[in-house]
């Protein structure tokens, strides 16, 4: 495994923390950051119902399970022989948010022509790195999000895909990367349970990698 | 952990202004759903709901499937040769007349550029994007209440029709 070091921001203080990004990661790294995450998520649905919220505000993906869809997810586990890949950020000794992507099989929808680009299958952030106004929870950890996908562009970047990212957005993340990241928007996909699909183009791609 | 297949990503050591952009990004949710999404782990609406978008979708596509069979039969035209003028994949002109599926937008973009019609709204009649034309909405009910099959039954359809009914009746 390779790591970079990198920073976060602590929300609270506006300081900048130690981080380290992590790539090519394996199932067992999930499972060991689902298995962190879970009583965070179940103390933040205490909250959630105890301040009478809305299902509909409740994060979105509050709910997930991945070691309940563990034999579903083989074919998509990361390893030799595998196009996928998976990257990590943490902090503090936890981990504090995953991306999964896969390499092999998707193509840009921006203009009909067969260009291979990187799908990201998933993107998930430690239950403390979410904010929640109605119950008073704020991130904990701010730039987790944005440096994920940029170790996506980069892989893209280096597999000769010049940087194109494509993906499903949960309709909490839209405005993130429709608005930050600057992803051009397909609308709802049928085929996604109408999640919202975004696409990274090679132009948007060139001037992130460029900022360093 | 051992490494895998995979060269370490090449990451600058100097990120300094992608760090403090990152960190200033609004990024309260940033969570993807494509993989949930095909392993059923999205899907909270209750059942009603689910059946109601189930039935929407399988009007929506057959009416294109009907609107690209006419097509195409206007063209006098079989599939086969339909698929060659146009340089269209004959099964994947055969699964959006007979329904089976979601089109993908590139076969979309074909069928658009074949019968020359708009992309985006052959977008919408798949269900790619979302409708906001009235217009197309009314239109494409009309289409489909007015272009049901109509053409007489050959003999050959007849008496397998008629055989086929005694075998129902049995």
């Amino acid at each position: 495994m390779s790591t970079h070091p990198t920073k976060l921001k602590r929300a609270a203080t506006g300081d900048l923390v130690d981080a380290v990004l992590h790539d090519s990661l394996d199932l067992d790294d999930l499972f060991d950051a689902e298995k962190h995450w879970a009583p965070e998520k179940i103390e933040m649905s205490r909250e959630l119902l105890n301040h009478n919220v809305p299902r509909a505000l409740w994060p979105q993906s509050l709910h997930w399970n991945w070691a309940k869809k563990a034999v579903d997810l083989k074919p998509y586990a990361p390893g030799p022989l595998s196009a996928h890949r998976l990257f990590g950020i943490s902090a503090e000794g936890k981990w504090q948010g995953l991306l999964l992507a896969r390499c092999v099989g998707c193509q840009t929808r921006i203009a009909p022509g067969g260009r291979d680009l990187v799908y990201v299958e998933f993107v998930e952030t430690a239950p403390w790195n979410f904010r929640i106004p109605q119950t008073g929870r704020d991130t904990l950890f701010k730039g987790v999000g944005a440096q994920l996908v940029e170790l996506a562009i980069r892989w893209s970047d280096e597999l000769g895909f010049r940087g194109r990212v494509g993906l499903h957005s949960l309709p909490q993340s839209d405005s993130f990367y429709g608005g930050h990241c600057g992803m051009n928007d397909f609308g709802p996909d049928p085929n996604y349970q109408n999640l919202r699909y975004f696409e990274l183009d090679e132009s948007h791609a060139r001037t992130y990698l460029q900022e360093t | 952990m051992e490494h895998k297949k995979y060269e370490p990503l090449r990451v600058p050591a100097n990120r300094d202004k992608l760090i403090a952009r990152a960190v200033s990004a609004d990024d309260d949710s940033v969570c993807v759903g494509g993989l949930a999404a095909k392993l059923g782990m999205l899907d909270e609406r209750p059942a009603v709901e689910v059946r109601r978008a189930a039935s929407q979708e399988a009007f929506r596509l057959q009416t294109l499937a009907r609107f690209v069979q006419l097509s195409r039969r206007e063209h006098g035209l079989t599939s086969e040769q339909f698929a060659t003028k146009y340089d269209v994949d004959v099964r994947e002109l055969l699964d959006i007349e007979e329904a089976r599926g979601i089109p993908e937008p590139r076969v979309l973009y074909q069928m658009s550029r074949a019968l020359g019609v708009s992309y985006d709204k052959l977008l919408i009649l798949a269900g790619h994007r979302h409708s906001r034309d009235e217009r197309l909405d009314r239109e494409a009910l009309r289409f489909a209440a007015s272009s049901g099959p109509m053409d007489s039954l050959s003999k050959t359809e007849a008496q397998a029709l008629h055989d086929f009914i005694k075998v129902l009746h049995d």
